[in-house]
């Protein structure tokens, strides 16, 4: 008897965790979908295409998960993808025809600068009042004029063992998958529990939900804020970083800082954590990140036109988008 | 409230299984593909002869060069008649997106690739585990350092070279010209800047009074062009392909035309044919997009065994204005001012001309 | 008389917000054991000191003393530090984080948070649900516990009582008790005379940004306690109460009714009807389906089953828009919900009109000058007009009501309009609806205060539980009969 109550209990719990994370369960579940579609597309599925996949959705998901948590505190930074170009101009630059311990030191220099500038660019929007995408909008300029003199054409190169850390494989194609995935899983988790697990966490979720009232319950508002834009940066070098073990090569165009800056929220949308800041977990953003990296793969094998490739993801974007809409409304009229 | 709960548990219960199995099942499909490997290999070699699925992977979306040599690809495929498919990879980035663009191409089971590539070295480990798969791999436009990789280009340090000496020669050697280049810090830029460095070294008594960079943008190029022929004293214009525009811009401003030289565009030619009578001189240099069609005749020649040479670097030709019957032949009065009109390359192309490409049709289309 | 030395002790603290100056020189003395009433109209800076006192705002001037040392607080975590644990108006709980993560956030001790929580039953609260899936009444308890478990000196309550149920309210007063034996002090924000005359020791008054009196509240009364908030005697009532002088004739036509409405668990079968000229009141305790009646009528949300009837022809409304093109308008408690808040006043008001909108012409001046004359007749107190949310409390509810006097309606539904409201407000609000009665409208009137329903109200309706189960002449109803009635004991 006693055990039965206590059963249902746990019963009921497992699945009040699972209602909350409904959207998270949905993208991941979309995902899986994907990875079995696109299995029986194409003529093979093996090692190769699962290390292909995870390991070109490293950036983009490094880069929506600081997106995640800069939105969970209620702010929006633009200035993400001009920070992974200028991780990616130094990184390229410095680490060319280093040994792998230098170059691990320059990432993990290069890690701590990046958190530092955006932590700085998070405390003048919060000292300022100016609002965050007008902030995040000129330090994007400014990191991308930046990586330019930096890195004024493509070139530099880094360390194999560097390639192979992120990649699997020295060459930076064709390793084994369980390297780029750990090197996924690995920051997703921490940044998760993180999120979910500490104070500092928590208070990211406070202030974007109502900074005046976080402020009322004693949080310290400045430092969550410049918190979740420091964890940001760092995220957004890394995502630097894995560019530069993919390619090889630094990239300063400023078109590919734009592009990803615009990946990185459509993944956080996708994923379900709220624009409006606050809620929403980190993982679905994971999961959101590689389907917005699988599509164009998908789109192309299913011999569809590249040039109605972009329209179908971006109708994709708001069907799903509209789904979640819809489920919301439907809970709100229910109960 | 509990119902709906219940729900929820079920379907997370439901994926978890769903992962679970997915966990067990991916690793055995990895092993018996590596098996299925091999024997692709030995089937490979057999027979090839014709039924060629083609990947093409471009890089620039909207830009209307790369759109031609898409169609040009596509048009050679047809006219060729040993490819089944033509799957194009195309939009915006950089070496990360192409990299994936690649893997996923290789995943599809492409017999060859064509790509426009947007690094010279940054992409050789996938082309070279591509080349390792038996897949044919042709950098068109721009060079690849991969090993085995074969490589079509358009020579650019000749492209700025011929046209540089046409215009000294006709300036007599001597007089105060205008580079106007493309955009700063791009590898083809930068070749041709050194290119028409080369010429100017053998022509000291030229002058180069500008030097502005376009951006390869029509109107910022006819902004500069106003600019400098209303304030400057000009006797020759060497243009990194926007040259029409700086012609108009010589009607605009009413003022006599100096020589000037520009790229194959089908404006520019037609200025060069009908503006003749009103004492334009000037030169097309040929930088064909048709490079994609060479670089589809060499994957198709490779693909059927005949060992192509793996360096195709094809050397511009300059059409002047006292070439009437070349521009003549060039000149494809059906299509826009920016159609490029050089498009039949010998001995590459099969294709029946600037119609054959325009129509933009890959087999089965 | 040997008085209890100060605990704490407010000495000439000013505050101005830009060119607004909320509090002029405040000084109050809280002594050990004693439940200190902080009371004043609105508007005469309460709010302002109690967010001094919490270190949510420095003041300008003046200084803070606790236990004879200064405390001039700079943030709300230094405050709680100093010994001050205070309860907001509206709760300082984070919506999106459960109750356990915001225990966790303010580094609340669970055992100490959950032995206070018991005290008002609550111990078998499931700490995983999410904040905004609480009622308010708990959230203000839960807020209170959380108070409680820092161990305070001091403990700031601002209109506590606002969103409690009355058996709520009778445990906490009782709690207060308790806690003022033990040495804890309290400061009581109300505005609910007779809470303060229940358990307060002590009231500061505050008017127009400076303390006016200081009163021991067991030697008065609270006619004095009203005097000496307005600084001139003033009635409770509006000059004509209800039911003596403008009785609603019995065959008054119906404007607006509705049939056996029904919606999930919270509503489970409503019928009334409201005649022309009539006022009918509700009441009831917390939550007891009153706010979902009131989401339905304005078109909020669509009933499970039920009409609504206008005029006595069913409708069905899909959005308010549909609501409000029948006559049916709302004036909602929340002020803000109602409002634009950086608009300015007369933008406020026009709002309702903007359909009336000519292409480049903008509104007929017919309809201005009806907008220039809402402010005038509401004596809409335009100091602050340029952004609404500087107004105070009181004539922000006024430009909520007059948007609708600008437009024109045939049914007003005021869900709680006095809240929060100070007691000369409150008097001209009451005066309004029975005019607006008398001009041919009929009124529906959900409230919180039982004093009220004599004042205004014809008829009063109880609701218990999602049903209706009384109904009284609001003459002869007494906060007595009416709480009897609204616990189920009819």
């Amino acid at each position: 008897m006693n055990r039965d109550s206590r059963a249902t209990v746990a019963f009921n719990r497992a699945g009040l965790i699972l209602s909350r994370s409904g959207w998270t369960l949905g993208v991941w579940l979309l995902l899986l979908t994907l990875l079995i579609w696109y299995a029986n597309l194409i003529p093979r599925f093996g090692e190769f295409q699962i290390t292909s996949i995870s390991k070109n959705s490293l950036p983009l998901v490094y880069l929506a998960l600081g997106q995640a948590i800069i939105v969970i505190a209620g702010g929006i930074d633009l200035s993400l993808g001009a920070l992974l170009l200028l991780s990616n101009a130094i990184a390229a630059r410095f680490m060319a025809d280093q040994p792998f311990g230098a170059v691990v030191v320059i990432a993990l220099l290069l890690i701590g600068l990046v958190a530092f500038l955006n932590g700085m660019t998070g405390y003048v929007i919060r000292i300022s009042g100016v609002p965050d995408i007008v902030v995040t909008l000129a330090t994007s300029y400014i990191w991308s004029g930046l990586a330019l003199w930096i890195l004024p054409s493509p070139g530099g190169g880094t360390a194999p063992e560097f390639r192979w850390l992120f990649t699997g494989s020295e060459s930076g194609i064709g390793g084994t998958y369980v390297l780029p995935v750990l090197m996924m899983l690995i920051p997703a988790t921490a940044v998760f529990l993180l999120s979910r697990r500490t104070r500092l966490g928590l208070s990211m979720y406070a202030i974007g939900s109502d900074s005046n009232i976080a402020s009322l319950a004693g949080l310290g508002v400045t430092r969550a804020k410049v918190a979740s834009y420091a964890l940001g940066g760092a995220l957004a070098a890394l995502a630097g970083l894995a560019t530069v073990a993919i390619t090889g090569t630094g990239d300063p165009r400023f078109s590919v800082g734009a592009n990803a800056t615009l990946n990185s929220v459509a993944a956080v949308v996708l994923g379900g954590v709220a624009l409006t800041g606050g809620t929403g977990l980190v993982l679905g953003v994971v999961a959101a990140g590689m389907i917005l990296i699988m599509l164009n793969p998908i789109l192309s094998a299913m011999g569809i036109n590249p040039n109605n490739a972009q329209i179908l993801q971006g109708v994709l974007i708001a069907i799903v988008m509209m789904i979640g809409g819809l489920v919301t409304l439907i809970r709100e009229r229910r109960t | 409230m509990r119902v709906k709960s219940k729900l929820f548990l079920l379907l997370g219960l439901l994926m978890i299984v769903a992962l679970a199995a997915a966990g067990c099942a991916l690793p055995m499909v990895a092993d018996e593909h590596t098996h299925e490997d091999g024997a692709d290999h030995t089937h490979d070699e057999e027979m090839p002869d014709g039924g060629f699925v083609i990947g093409v992977s471009n890089t620039l979306v909207g830009n209307g060069w790369r759109e031609q040599m898409i169609c040009a690809i596509k048009a050679e495929a047809t006219a060729s008649g040993m490819v089944d498919e033509v799957i194009v990879v195309n939009r915006n980035g950089g070496p990360t997106e192409q990299i994936a663009d690649l893997e996923g191409l290789i995943s599809q089971g492409v017999d060859a690739i064509i790509l426009n590539p947007t690094d010279r070295e940054g992409l050789n480990a996938v082309i070279e585990a591509a080349i390792a798969q038996g897949i044919v791999v042709v950098a068109v436009d721009q060079a690849v350092t991969a090993e085995g990789a074969y490589v079509a280009t358009n020579d650019q340090t000749a492209y700025a070279r011929l046209g540089a000496e046409w215009l000294f020669e006709t300036l007599g050697g001597s007089g105060k010209v205008v580079e106007m280049r493309g955009i700063d810090g791009v590898p083809a830029d930068t070749d041709r800047h050194n290119g028409f460095m080369e010429a100017l070294a053998n022509y000291p008594d030229i002058e180069v009074v500008a030097s502005t960079f376009t951006g390869w943008d029509p109107s910022t190029g006819a902004q500069q062009a106003l600019d400098l022929i209303t304030t400057q004293e000009i006797d020759g214009i060497w243009t990194s392909g926007i040259d029409y525009p700086v012609v108009e811009q010589f009607q605009v401003a009413d003022k006599p035309f100096v020589p000037i030289v520009g790229a194959d565009n089908n404006g520019f030619v037609a200025q060069l044919l009908d503006l003749a009578d009103e004492g334009l001189v000037g030169a097309a240099v040929t930088n064909p997009p048709a490079i994609g069609a060479v670089g589809t005749s060499i994957a198709i020649d490779a693909l059927l065994g005949n060992n192509p040479p793996h360096e195709t670097i094809l050397t511009p030709k300059v059409f002047a204005t006292d070439n009437t019957d070349g521009l003549n032949a060039i000149y494809a009065p059906d299509e826009q001012v920016g159609w490029s009109t050089y498009v039949d390359i010998e001995p590459f192309t099969h294709y029946n001309g600037s119609a054959d490409v325009s129509a933009c049709k890959a087999p089965g289309e | 008389m040997n008085r209890p030395s100060p605990l704490l002790t407010i000495s000439g603290v000013a505050k101005a917000y830009g060119s607004v100056v909320a509090l002029k020189a405040v000084d109050m003395t809280v002594r050990r054991h004693e439940i200190h009433a902080l009371l004043g109209a609105n508007g005469a800076g309460k709010s302002t000191l109690v967010r001094i006192l919490a270190g949510v705002h420095p003041a300008d001037r003046g200084t803070l003393e606790v236990e004879g040392k200064t405390a001039n607080f700079r943030t709300p975590v230094e405050a709680m530090r100093g010994g001050m644990a205070t309860v907001f108006q509206d709760p300082a709980l984070i919506r999106d984080l459960t109750i356990a993560q915001n225990l966790r956030l303010s580094q609340t001790d669970p055992a100490t948070f959950a032995q206070w929580l018991d005290e008002f039953d609550l111990g078998s609260l499931d700490r995983d649900r999410m904040v905004r899936d609480l009622p308010l009444d708990i959230l203000r308890l839960v807020d209170l516990a959380r108070a409680l478990a820092l161990n305070p000196k001091i403990l700031l309550l601002d209109e506590i009582t606002a969103a409690l149920t009355a058996d709520q309210a009778e445990k906490l007063f009782e709690l207060l008790d308790r806690l003022k034996s033990d040495g804890c002090s309290v400061v009581l924000i109300t505005h609910r005379l007779a809470e303060v005359m229940r358990i307060c020791d002590t009231a500061t008054i505050l008017r127009d940004g400076r303390n006016v009196a200081e009163l021991e509240v067991g030697g008065i009364t609270q006619q004095e306690l009203v005097h000496a908030m307005l600084g001139s005697p003033v009635d409770l009532a509006p000059d004509t109460p209800a039911g003596t002088t403008a009785p609603t004739p019995a065959d008054a036509e119906t404007v607006f009714a509705v049939e056996e409405l029904a919606s999930g668990e919270a509503v489970r079968q409503v019928s009334f009807a409201v005649r022309r000229g009539e006022v009918l009141g509700l009441v009831a305790l917390e939550g007891q389906g009153q706010e979902r009646v009131f989401d339905i009528l304005c078109g909020e949300r669509r009933p499970s089953s039920g009409r609504i009837l206008v005029d006595g022809s069913p409708c069905r409304f899909l959005s308010p828009a549909d609501a409000v093109r029948q006559g049916v308008v709302l004036i909602p408690g929340d002020r803000l919900q109602a409002l634009l808040p950086s608009l300015p006043v007369y933008q406020n008001l026009v709002v309702t009109l903007i359909t009336r909108i000519r292409q480049w012409l903008g509104l007929p001046a017919d309809e201005r000058a009806r907008a220039a004359n809402a402010i005038d007749s509401l004596s809409i107190d335009t100091r602050a007009a340029a952004q609404v949310r500087r107004l105070s409390g009181g004539n922000q509810q006024k430009v909520a009501i007059g948007r609708w006097l600008v437009s024109g309606f045939r049914t007003l539904l005021c869900f709680d309009p006095t809240r929060g409201i100070d007691i000369q407000t409150k008097g001209e609000i009451y005066a309004l609806l029975r005019k607006l009665a008398a001009d041919g409208a009929a009124v529906l009137l959900y409230t919180s205060e039982l004093a009220e329903i004599p004042l205004v109200c014809d008829r009063v309706l109880v609701m218990h539980n999602g049903l209706i189960v009384d109904e009284q002449v609001a003459a002869q109803a007494t906060e007595a009969s009416l709480l009897t009635a609204a616990h189920g004991l009819v």
